[in-house]
């Protein structure tokens, strides 16, 4: 078996042989006691020694302890094989004993409580009964003992292992288990002067002062209050040791004087043994109940401390609110100490609007035993401040340990600071919401409205109720310009929560309220991005009605007031036409040429009115795309022939890439004329003297390009996004001309974004522009309209 | 008036521009009529059987189109070249569908073109029109 045997470590076998010379030593000290049979002691200290050694060390200390034996009675008395019988008894009495312990008395705890120091007692009994019955026996049958004093040499055997294991166990295992090496001098002086007053009523005692044994119980028994088991166990020795010299020397109450000295040795035996057992169940007892306590006292400690040092406070209050403790905290919260607040009211503490409510929270709380319930109110301060506490009650009232109403008291005020703070902006938020004159309009990723405001609700004719959680697409039907419904496809809604991209007002949109009448909107859908992905929309949107008609009579306007500035500039043109003519007769070259400016300027007027009409026009959607199979290079020749005065005027230099078959293509001319026009115009307008002029154009196997570069004055960076915005003008080109109205690029996107394209452009301030066109080559889709560009 | 002169009926109540075009259209070699309303221009327009007929739109009394769609009720009317020469673009729907069923042979827009061309379209007129 594993624990019988040890791997041979230097250790070990250390251990082994200086267990194997205390023993034998003890043993042979033992057995210079032994009268009634040389192998029979009434002092045996080595049966001690074995089992202290088997619960410190286990039982592989086993050969120790048999060689030992062995050795002791070899050297005594008899032959090997009673030396073998009786070492056999007094190993297998460690062996039990160990096993007993170990079983049922608390293992290396067997001296810390009162039951198991009695088990210990009764196993002692029980073991060394084996080994004086082994030891005997081997005795008897090895002829050293006579059958007459075989009681008397088993019970002397068998008292003086009793005796050792009582003694001296305890005394070796509590001193070698689990060391301390701490050393308080103190202790140690106390300990030193309870091992002098145990020797001195020892000896008082024993050495025939006052022949009474039984003043020795009270030193001991006293000491147990004072010390431990290891210390009581030294007295004891020390007592055993006094008494038994005495005893030996013919000294004391047990003196052999009038009996033989293995009888009185018998009768210190019993003694000491009746000593051992009293003092080791009593301090035993002790211990427990000083372990109890410290239990006790650091558990309550600790309570104690968790109530104390808690930032909350923490209140006992009885039934009518009367408070019976309060932590320290309090002090803090309310600027009250505990003391202060011990035996007043504790609703005299809430200030008055908030008194009603917390003695209904008391009484509810009150009336069933074990309720909580968590309030928040203001409460006085002592310096008369106001602050916000949230409290806790819990009724503890029918709780023995208890017996009040518990309260957990804490200062809020900071959070109730920022709440009405937050709350107050989100009123506001909602105010501002509500007197938004836009609709605003928020939507789940599914397109659900989730929010609508006011302006809403009145614009889409319907009431919040309805809206919300409806589906946009489905409860707000989108029209076009022609009273056709638009497809939930092609809703902005859909667009959106599919590619997660604003967009912004499709011109021409009207939505359906609930009466079937409609209004024109414009709107801005974003989506809602969370992480980026869209986690709902929201749409800004506001009803045109106002503007779309007061756009339309600006419109008309404008239409009206060119028809009626045409009629004055075509008599001046006719007029000079004929002047310049020389039809009605020469004219002087100066006089030519002041008309002709003139001429020119009355041209450039017409063109403005035909520009502010084009303009008004495509403002309205009116305008008509007809398409004609249309020579592109013949168009841009033509164009570029109606800028030649203006061209030679500034000298610029043209030049013009263009391929000499290019595909003929379905376009507008009259479209196709006016970007050409007006990029043409500008580039010469923009451009600078000498510089040049350049005209390419390009195609692939989708689109053509036209490109117009120029070497001019070119555009601002800053301006380079306000540059297609209608009327806009740049600060250089202001300068660098007067004449220009603002509108061709405008022209020329609308027109170009109408019919399918393109246009982009690059620049640089100082080094001139250029300009793409991109158009379809499969042609520009016919669109029926009332009005022509021209 | 010389016989082999084509007659040009001119409507218009603008009086230098009916000047303007009267002086050009006759050194151009045509003969000219004036008118300066829609009535009087449709009198003089069924008594007379000019060849062309140029029309103003805006004009007291009776507008030129009114004028047109009346002329093309007439017998010989229904068939005479006319030139709509205005400063009104073709804009509205009613213009657009007068000028579908009156079918005037072109729309001008004054500003726009140079008398040089009023004669030049004069001219197309007439070689288109069987003599």
């Amino acid at each position: 078996m594993k624990f019988l045997v040890s791997k041979l470590s230097f250790s070990y076998l250390s251990l082994l042989i200086i267990i194997f010379f205390v023993y034998t030593f003890a043993g042979k000290l033992g057995l210079s006691f032994a009268y009634v049979n040389a192998s029979a002691s009434a002092i045996w200290p080595p049966t001690g020694i074995a089992i202290a050694i088997f619960l410190l060390y286990g039982l592989r200390m086993w050969p120790a302890i048999f060689i030992g034996a062995f050795i002791v009675n070899l050297t005594t008395q008899g032959t090997i094989v009673t030396s073998l019988g009786i070492a056999l008894g007094n190993t297998l009495e460690g062996v039990i004993a160990y096993i007993l312990i170990m079983r049922f008395a608390n293992g290396v705890g067997v001296f810390e409580k009162v039951g198991s120091v009695m088990r210990f007692s009764l196993t002692a009994c029980l073991a060394t009964a084996v080994a004086a019955t082994i030891g005997v026996a081997t005795l008897f049958f090895g002829g050293y003992t006579h059958p007459g004093t075989i009681t008397s040499v088993w019970l002397t055997w068998w008292l003086g292992d009793l005796g050792g294991a009582l003694g001296v166990t305890p005394l070796i295992f509590l001193w070698l288990y689990n060391v301390h090496f701490g050393i308080n001098i103190r202790r140690v002086g106390e300990f030193v002067l309870f091992l002098l007053l145990v020797a001195g009523v020892s000896e008082f005692v024993f050495f025939g002062a006052l022949p009474y044994p039984y003043l020795c119980i009270p030193v001991l028994v006293f000491g147990a209050f004072r010390f431990n088991q290891r210390e009581e166990a030294t007295a004891l020795f020390v007592l055993a040791a006094i008494s038994i010299w005495s005893t030996i020397h013919g000294l004391g109450p047990y003196n052999p004087g009038a009996r033989d000295l293995t009888h009185s040795l018998l009768l210190i035996q019993f003694f000491l043994i009746t000593s051992a057992v009293t003092v080791l169940t009593i301090t035993a007892a002790l211990l427990e109940r000083r372990q109890t306590k410290s239990a006790l006292a650091s558990s309550e400690e600790r309570f104690r401390a968790l109530i104390e040092k808690s930032f909350d406070a923490i209140i006992l209050i009885d039934a009518t609110s009367k408070i019976l403790y309060a932590s320290p905290s309090i002090f803090r919260i309310l600027g009250y100490t505990p003391e202060e607040l011990q035996g007043t009211r504790g609703f005299d503490l809430v200030i008055p609007e908030d008194q009603k409510m917390t003695m209904e929270t008391l009484s509810k709380i009150v009336l069933k035993p074990g309720a909580t319930q968590t309030i928040e109110y203001r409460s006085t301060k002592k310096d008369g401040n106001i602050i916000w506490v949230e409290v806790t009650g819990t009724n503890l009232l029918f709780d023995r340990n208890v017996g009040s109403v518990v309260v957990n008291f804490r200062d809020i005020t900071e959070r109730k600071m920022s709440e009405d703070i937050l709350s107050q902006e989100k009123a506001e938020d909602e105010a501002m919401l509500a007197s938004i004159g836009e609709g605003i309009m928020a939507t789940d990723d599914t397109g659900r409205i989730s929010l609508v405001n006011d302006a809403a609700c009145e614009m889409l004719g319907r009431s919040r109720k309805d809206l919300i959680g409806a589906s946009v697409v489905d409860t707000i039907p989108m029209q076009d310009k022609m009273g056709k419904v638009v497809p939930v496809v092609d809703r902005p809604m859909t667009k959106v929560l599919k590619n997660g991209k604003t967009i912004v007002t499709s011109p021409d949109n009207f939505y359906v309220r609930a009466d079937k009448s409609t209004f024109p909107v414009q709107f801005t859908l974003s989506p809602i991005l969370l992480k980026k992905k869209v986690v709902g929309t929201v749409e800004v949107f506001r009803d045109i009605t106002q503007e779309a008609a007061v756009d339309k009579a600006k419109t008309e306007f404008v239409s009206l007031a060119s028809h009626q500035l045409r009629t004055p500039l075509a008599t001046i043109n006719w007029y000079l036409e004929r002047l310049l003519d020389k039809e009605l007769g020469t004219l002087k070259p100066s006089q030519e040429k002041y008309l002709d400016e003139v001429y020119h300027a009355s041209q450039r007027m017409v063109d403005l009115i035909n520009t502010l009409l084009n303009v008004s026009r495509l403002d309205l959607g009116t305008f008509a795309i007809e398409p004609e199979n249309v020579s592109l290079p013949k168009i841009i020749e033509d164009v570029l022939h109606e800028y030649k005065r203006e061209i030679t005027s500034k000298k610029l230099i043209v030049q013009k890439k263009i391929p000499k078959t290019f595909p003929r293509t379905s376009a507008d001319p009259k479209l196709i004329r006016i970007i050409l026009q007006n990029l043409l115009s500008n580039a010469i307008r923009y451009g600078s003297e000498n510089g040049k002029v350049s005209i390419v154009l390009t195609h692939d196997e989708k689109n053509y390009t036209i490109e117009v570069k120029d070497t001019g004055i070119g555009i601002p960076k800053k301006d380079h996004n306000k540059i297609f915005t209608k009327m806009f003008r740049s600060d250089n080109a202001k300068i660098h001309d007067a004449g220009g109205n603002g509108l061709g690029l405008y022209l020329v996107k609308t027109i170009v974004e109408k019919t399918g394209g393109k246009i982009w452009f690059a620049s640089e301030m100082g080094h001139g522009s250029t300009f793409y066109v991109s158009l379809p080559l499969s042609g520009m889709k016919k669109k029926i309209g009332v009005k022509q560009l021209r | 008036m010389e016989a082999s002169k084509k007659i040009v009926l001119i409507v218009e109540d603008e009086l230098p521009m009916l000047q303007v075009l009267k002086d050009k259209l006759q050194e151009s070699g045509f003969a000219t009529f004036q008118a300066r309303d829609g009535e009087e221009g449709l009198q003089l327009s069924i008594t007379q059987h000019p060849d062309v007929i140029l029309l103003d739109l805006l004009m007291p009394k009776m507008d030129g189109m009114t004028m047109l769609t009346k002329l093309r009720q007439d017998a010989w009317g229904k068939n005479v070249p006319v030139i709509v020469l205005t400063n009104v673009s073709a804009d509205t729907d009613a213009t657009l569908k007068a000028i579908v069923t009156t079918q005037p042979a072109f729309y001008l827009v004054k500003s726009d073109v140079k008398l040089e061309q009023v004669v030049e379209k004069i001219q197309q007129v007439l070689d288109r029109k069987p003599q």
